[in-house]
């Protein structure tokens, strides 16, 4: 039955499952040794019979417990992750800091949707944040990682009336984006029927599935 | 209106037009019917933001029109040096203005200023790469140069 459903999810997203790999990566010219994880943007929604409503405190608190499962899972791929580069803190001591930050981010959100559409193009190496990205300052990183999740809870009513595709699902799309040029290395998305929101530890494996082929291009190479 | 003796507000200046690359300081009448709103919207959902800088120097007039900003630009961060020698959002506009123009030794002088008038800036590790990857396209410019002699 959960195939089925993973089936019409994928066919109402366009393609629900990607993952696309730069050439340069593929090929070993990029290596990438150290990333630094960007502050994590979701959006939860509750879906109930009478429509949509936002889930504003549990969006905030899947983008604190996410990042730490994220970062465990690129570990795991012998990586140097850096997932405190943008406390609270360090934005309140350099205000400029979180401007530049809040930019980038708004420049990969202009890029998302095509990434999301034209995912293969990645392949191409079409898709670049630009220079910007140094504007970070020295962060002693070889890649960014920007991501987004997007869920959906169903209230029980929900549930019972979208019977057989009554589950809660979360959309995950995460881009690696190299620090120097910000050119996107590479893009995964996938969506996850389970309510990650409760438990991100839920969501390991299909963080595990979705660097899959990130692992295996960024292997071998020094 | 701009302040006639501010040199930071003349870089700004020079900051939009240089910003505003193949579009025109106004959009034309065309552009501003629902056929060309509409037609903006398709491009902007079917390229990336940089391809859609490009696409803007494709369409009739567009280069022209890119040459004129650059111009503008070009006028507006000269005046800004004028009344303060040491400002450097000038020095650093001036510097991306000449490498969009491929001049890459003018680009080169400017930023190198720009980094020496303000070491403690944000986007320091980013103008010294451009810096880097300035150099290498001067030398093979250089090199070009010297092999066609």
């Amino acid at each position: 039955m959960k195939r089925f459903v993973l089936l019409v999810v994928a066919l109402s997203n366009a393609v629900a499952w990607a993952q696309v790999v730069h050439p340069d990566l593929k090929s070993g010219k990029e290596h990438v040794n150290r990333i630094v994880i960007m502050p994590l943007q979701a959006e939860i929604e509750k879906e109930g019979m009478k429509g949509g409503e936002p889930m504003t405190d549990a969006a905030r608190e899947l983008e604190n417990s996410l990042t730490p499962v994220i970062a465990d899972v690129l570990r795991k791929l012998n990586v140097t992750v850096n997932d405190t580069a943008f406390t609270s803190a360090a934005f309140d001591k350099d205000p400029e800091f979180r401007y530049t930050t809040d930019d980038l981010q708004k420049k990969f959100d202009a890029i998302l949707d095509q990434l999301t559409r034209k995912s293969n193009d990645v392949r191409k190496g079409r898709f670049t944040l630009g220079d910007s990205v140094a504007k970070l300052g020295d962060l002693n990183a070889d890649a960014l990682l920007f991501v987004r999740a997007s869920g959906c809870v169903l209230t029980g009513a929900r549930k019972f009336w979208s019977f057989p595709l009554s589950y809660d699902r979360l959309r995950l799309r995460m881009a690696l984006v190299d620090a120097r040029t910000g050119a996107v290395l590479y893009f995964a998305k996938q969506t996850i029927l389970k309510n990650v929101a409760k438990d991100p530890s839920n969501a390991k494996e299909d963080i595990q599935t979705l660097f899959r082929d990130f692992g295996k291009a960024n292997k071998g190479t020094t | 209106m701009l302040e006639p003796k501010n040199a930071e507000y003349y870089a700004l200046l020079g900051e939009a037009y240089r910003a505003l690359g193949g579009r025109s300081p106004e959009p034309s009448p065309e552009e501003l019917t629902n056929k060309g709103k509409d037609e903006a919207r398709k491009k902007l959902r079917n390229l990336t933001p940089t391809e859609y800088e490009k696409a803007l120097l494709t369409r009739p007039g567009g280069v022209e029109q890119w040459h004129a900003n650059s111009a503008a630009a070009e006028r507006a961060f000269a005046q800004a040096l004028e009344l303060d020698s040491r400002n450097p959002a000038a020095h650093r506009g001036l510097g991306f203005l000449y490498e969009d123009e491929n001049r890459p030794a003018d680009a080169i002088t400017q930023l190198k200023t720009y980094l020496e008038l303000a070491p403690e800036a944000r986007d320091v590790h980013q103008v010294e790469l451009r810096i880097e990857s300035l150099q290498q396209k001067s030398a093979v410019k250089k090199s070009a140069t010297e092999g066609s002699q």
